[in-house]
């Protein structure tokens, strides 16, 4: 995938579009400038050849002949155009109007029909690359034929006095070696360029995309939170541009989440400060409230009624303690090795619940956690079945490995169960089944509180229906804890003693 | 890439010297040998008879290597015939100044000397002789031919010494 990127990405693209472009131009270019010269040299060497044989024919050949000279006017043509490479030979016209093909061998190249026949109305040329001979494989010849007109003949023995006609081939093989080397050097000349361009596109797409990756890692940087992140704006390009956005962007962003930061940090303050100033106030109403309704008697309906409900606001009060804690960080473990069969017994004893709740599991089983956290889970999470869900009420515990070795305990009733809409948010704070009772007995706190505690212990807090109606809340902590060395901070028993009493949402 | 490619090897492909078809490159050149005429003493009637005809460029002694080949049917039509016996004739210049030596391939059974049955009558001689002379700086002939008895057979031949025949 990392690869796929890197093969894929802006710079091997841009590099590879840009070496492409040059090497198409320099491939053109050296491309048209072999084929026009190749085309000159060519030109060049057929025009003096043809030169100099049609010269060479129409100053050898008189216009009239003397008899029987034939062979006189072959010699003296095949002595003048001779030259290395060069193969001449001079055929007799025959007069049948057939054509005259020189015997084989005679030439470097063989002579078709056609060529001869040509020849015998005009002068033609041919370049012909040998394939068939050994040793001349792929060598190159100019093969020309060619015969004079204007002569005069006499009527009845023309044959005395015909010139003959002549077929040349000449070796081109020096001008073959010199495309080569032109060759040679045309794709020296092209690797070159290839190279430039190579090492101008990569230093030509650094420069583009250096900025692009600083961009790149500064917006990593801002999503990893960290807000103070700019980066450095160079030149007035595109580019530029976009860092100033950027930067802009960022500066904007930092300010707002530092705000909201701010703001949400005073709201935490001064609900913890608001519930810390009531607990001090409610503590001795709590108690004067319980001294007025003993001493009322049975006639103390309402002196009853206030002492329950200062009792409900102590609670929320120690609720909102509790929670204000786990929001400022201040929440710490006490962990110690408990055994999860004495934990629950204990936890349901407390409150007076052991002939309501069925409960399973081995009596053996220990987790390193807080006790007085799992004393909490465990009522919050008892508490709610028996408050909203229907009986029986069965608590499992058990080990249960999910990374690692860890304790589950399942609370589960027979009660309506927690509607759809409601298990996604169940666990949020002062969320309540049933939206129409306002006046509820719960604070709204206890499964958030009960899942906080599962969390801080590294562990999970789950809640589902189960397959034969009702809820089902799980559970699971793992066995031993990371932080061994743990929290010796014990400044929070307290809140979690009260807070245990009443769990109910959902 | 692959555009690219198709073009390397295009360009390779095409590379070298490519063959072509027949192809023309104008009309025939048109003769126009520069020569003198040359003068052939051909016999008629029992008489040296000069007989012109065209020469050929490069080639001041064609007329000697001409007595050799048969006369032209249009001097026939007139009369004309030679009495040297169809043959191989050359010429070189390797004696004295205006000295040229003739050579010929046929003595005959009795060598260059005239007489009965020799190939080489009087007037073959007197041919030979006149019509060296007739060449332009020419004033004396050689004539040598192979003689299996001397290697050589050498005879120095003057147009003056045939005057009777001319």
């Amino acid at each position: 995938m990392r690869l796929l990127r890197r093969v894929t990405g802006l710079r091997i693209r841009l590099v590879a579009a840009f070496t492409v472009v040059a090497l198409l131009a320099s491939v053109l270019a050296s491309g048209i400038s072999y084929v026009l010269l190749r085309r000159v040299m060519l030109q060049r060497t057929q025009d003096a050849v043809l030169t100099q044989i049609r010269n060479t024919l129409a100053q050898q050949i008189p216009e009239q002949m003397p008899p029987d000279t034939e062979l006189l006017i072959a010699d003296q043509v095949q002595r003048v155009l001779s030259a290395p490479g060069r193969t001449v030979v001079a055929v007799p016209v025959p007069l049948d109007g057939s054509a005259p093909v020189p015997p084989p061998g005679s030439l470097d190249v063989p002579v078709s029909r056609d060529f001869a026949r040509r020849a015998t109305h005009g002068v033609v040329f041919q370049r012909i690359v040998v394939k068939s001979r050994p040793g001349l494989e792929g060598h190159p010849y100019l093969l020309v034929g060619a015969r004079a007109t204007g002569y005069s003949t006499t009527v009845d023995e023309p044959q005395r006095t015909t010139p003959p006609m002549v077929f040349v081939s000449v070796s081109l093989s020096r001008e073959a070696a010199d495309l080569r080397s032109l060759t040679r050097a045309l794709v020296v000349a092209d690797a070159a360029a290839l190279l430039a361009a190579l090492l101008l596109a990569l230093l030509a797409t650094r420069g583009v995309l250096r900025p692009v990756r600083r961009l790149g890692a500064a917006a990593r940087a801002l999503g990893d939170g960290r807000l103070s992140t700019r980066v450095r704006v160079r030149g007035h390009d595109e580019l530029a541009d976009l860092a100033h956005t950027y930067n802009h962007a960022a500066a904007a962003l930092e300010r707002t989440v530092t705000e909201l930061r701010a703001m949400e940090a005073a709201s935490r303050r001064f609900v913890a400060d608001v519930s810390h100033e009531l607990r001090t106030p409610l503590t001795s109403m709590i108690a004067m409230t319980d001294v007025l309704a003993e001493e009322a008697g049975d006639d103390g309906g309402a002196a009853r009624l206030v002492a329950e409900e200062t009792r409900r606001l102590g609670g929320l009060v120690e609720h909102l303690i509790e929670i204000s804690r786990f929001d400022a960080g201040a929440a710490a473990l006490v962990l110690d090795d408990v055994n999860v069969a004495e934990a629950v017994a204990g936890t349901l004893s407390a409150r007076g619940w052991p002939g309501r709740v069925a409960v399973e599991g081995p009596a053996d089983l220990f987790v390193r956690a807080d006790p007085r956290r799992l004393d909490v889970i465990v009522a919050n999470l008892v508490g709610n079945a028996l408050k909203h869900g229907g009986p029986p009420v069965t608590l499992r515990f058990g080990p249960e490995r999910r990374d690692e070795p860890g304790v589950v305990v399942t609370v589960a009733d027979r009660g309506p169960g927690i509607p759809d809409d409601l298990l996604g948010v169940v666990f949020d704070r002062f969320v309540k089944a049933e939206a129409a009772r306002s006046r509820s007995e719960g604070s709204g706190l206890g499964l958030s509180i009960a899942k906080e505690n599962a969390v801080l212990h590294g562990g999970t807090l789950e809640a589902a229906n189960g397959p034969d109606g009702g809820a089902v809340f799980t559970l699971w902590l793992p066995a031993r804890h990371d932080d061994e060395d743990g929290d010796e901070d014990g400044g929070d028993g307290k809140g979690g003693a009260d807070g245990s009493e009443d769990g109910e949402d959902a | 890439m692959a555009a690219t490619a198709a073009a390397v090897i295009a360009a390779a492909a095409g590379c070298g010297v490519r063959p072509t078809s027949v192809l023309s490159a104008g009309s025939m050149p048109v003769a126009d040998g520069r020569a003198s005429t040359i003068t052939v003493y051909l016999v008629k009637d029992r008489a040296l008879y000069p007989a012109v005809r065209p020469g050929l460029p490069g080639h001041p002694y064609l007329a000697l290597a001409q007595l050799g080949v048969p006369v032209t049917s249009e001097e026939r039509r007139a009369g004309l015939y030679t009495d040297v016996r169809p043959q191989e004739i050359s010429v070189t210049q390797d004696g004295p100044p205006g000295t040229l030596t003739v050579w010929v391939d046929d003595p005959g059974p009795r060598g260059l000397r005239p007489g009965p049955g020799s190939r080489w009558p009087r007037l073959a001689l007197a041919q030979v002789a006149c019509t060296a002379q007739a060449v332009p700086g020419v004033k004396g002939v050689l004539l040598e031919a192979p003689d299996e008895a001397s290697g050589h057979d050498r005879v120095p031949l003057d147009c003056g010494d045939f005057a009777d025949l001319r």
